[in-house]
């Protein structure tokens, strides 16, 4: 229950986490003077730490969709091994601290360079 | 991402393979007592045979049998496994017990070849070696938070 509990917080904040992205993006987007400067690095759109943290964000979902299969499973009553279920667990728990950290490295990369004196 | 994955699943093999050794103790001392099987005479008892698994993915065959440098690269170390449940062929004792349903024309009764005392020990190895793995997968989940900690000040 308090996994379960811990796990729906976790979406929630990815869902945070995603939206203040998506904010630095426009900001970036928007900065006047340099409208093509940051999204002209790579074809995929954004800087290349974005990028990377994107996929870290994927990986994050992966997990936790893998984390709640397995506890569905489990629930269900279907043959699975419990330490697979706490495993797949951990992995997300796991999966969702390495994108927090990340994302308070982003944020406070952001705060840096918002301090800036220009 | 993968590599942590990786470790854990060797991990968790070696967790899957005690919990089948301990379902075969728990067989066993069940049917401890056991006369009467589906096939013939009294029941025998099972055995786990367990191997090591080998990754056989190309980057590993390639390390080892073409270009055959020394040592072992990682990607063979994949945890372990199954390889089959076998049964004990030995004969069980027989007891004399004339008035037992299953006991043969002599009055003996076959029973099966299942030592209780063994099974416990084999049960206590089964156990202990479980406990093993998850500290070692509670190891792998603490040195993965500390590195984590890397990043925070």
């Amino acid at each position: 229950m308090s996994k379960e509990y811990e796990k729906n917080e976790g979406v929630m904040d990815v869902e945070r986490i995603s939206s203040l992205l998506g904010s630095l993006r426009s900001q970036q987007t928007l900065s006047p003077g340099q409208p093509e400067g940051p999204r002209s690095r790579d074809a995929t759109g954004g800087s290349s730490s974005e990028s990377a943290f994107v996929q870290v964000l994927d990986g994050l979902t992966k997990a936790q969709e893998d984390a709640d299969r397995a506890i569905e499973l489990l629930v269900k009553g279907e043959p699975v091994d419990l330490h697979q279920v706490m495993i797949s667990a951990e992995t997300a728990d796991i999966a969702f601290r390495l994108a927090v950290q990340l994302r308070n490295k982003l944020v406070r990369a952001y705060e840096e360079i918002m301090r800036m004196q220009v | 991402m993968e590599n942590l994955l990786r470790v854990l699943q060797v991990a968790a093999s070696g967790l899957s393979t005690q919990r089948m050794r301990l379902n075969v103790v728990a067989n066993n001392i069940a049917n401890a007592n056991t006369t009467r099987t589906e096939g013939e005479g009294a029941y025998r008892r099972r055995q786990v045979v367990v191997r090591a698994k080998e990754g056989t993915s190309f980057p590993r065959l390639f390390d080892v049998g073409i270009v055959g440098g020394e040592g072992m690269p990682e990607s063979s170390l994949s945890g372990v496994e199954v390889a089959r449940i076998v049964v004990d062929d030995r004969p069980g004792p027989r007891v004399y017990e004339p008035d037992h349903p299953d006991a043969d024309e002599e009055g003996y009764v076959e029973y099966p070849n299942v030592d209780v005392v063994t099974e416990m020990t084999d049960m206590l190895s089964a156990t202990r070696s479980y406990q093993a793995n998850v500290t070692v997968i509670d190891a792998i989940k603490q040195t993965l938070l500390k590195a984590l900690e890397i990043g925070r000040s």
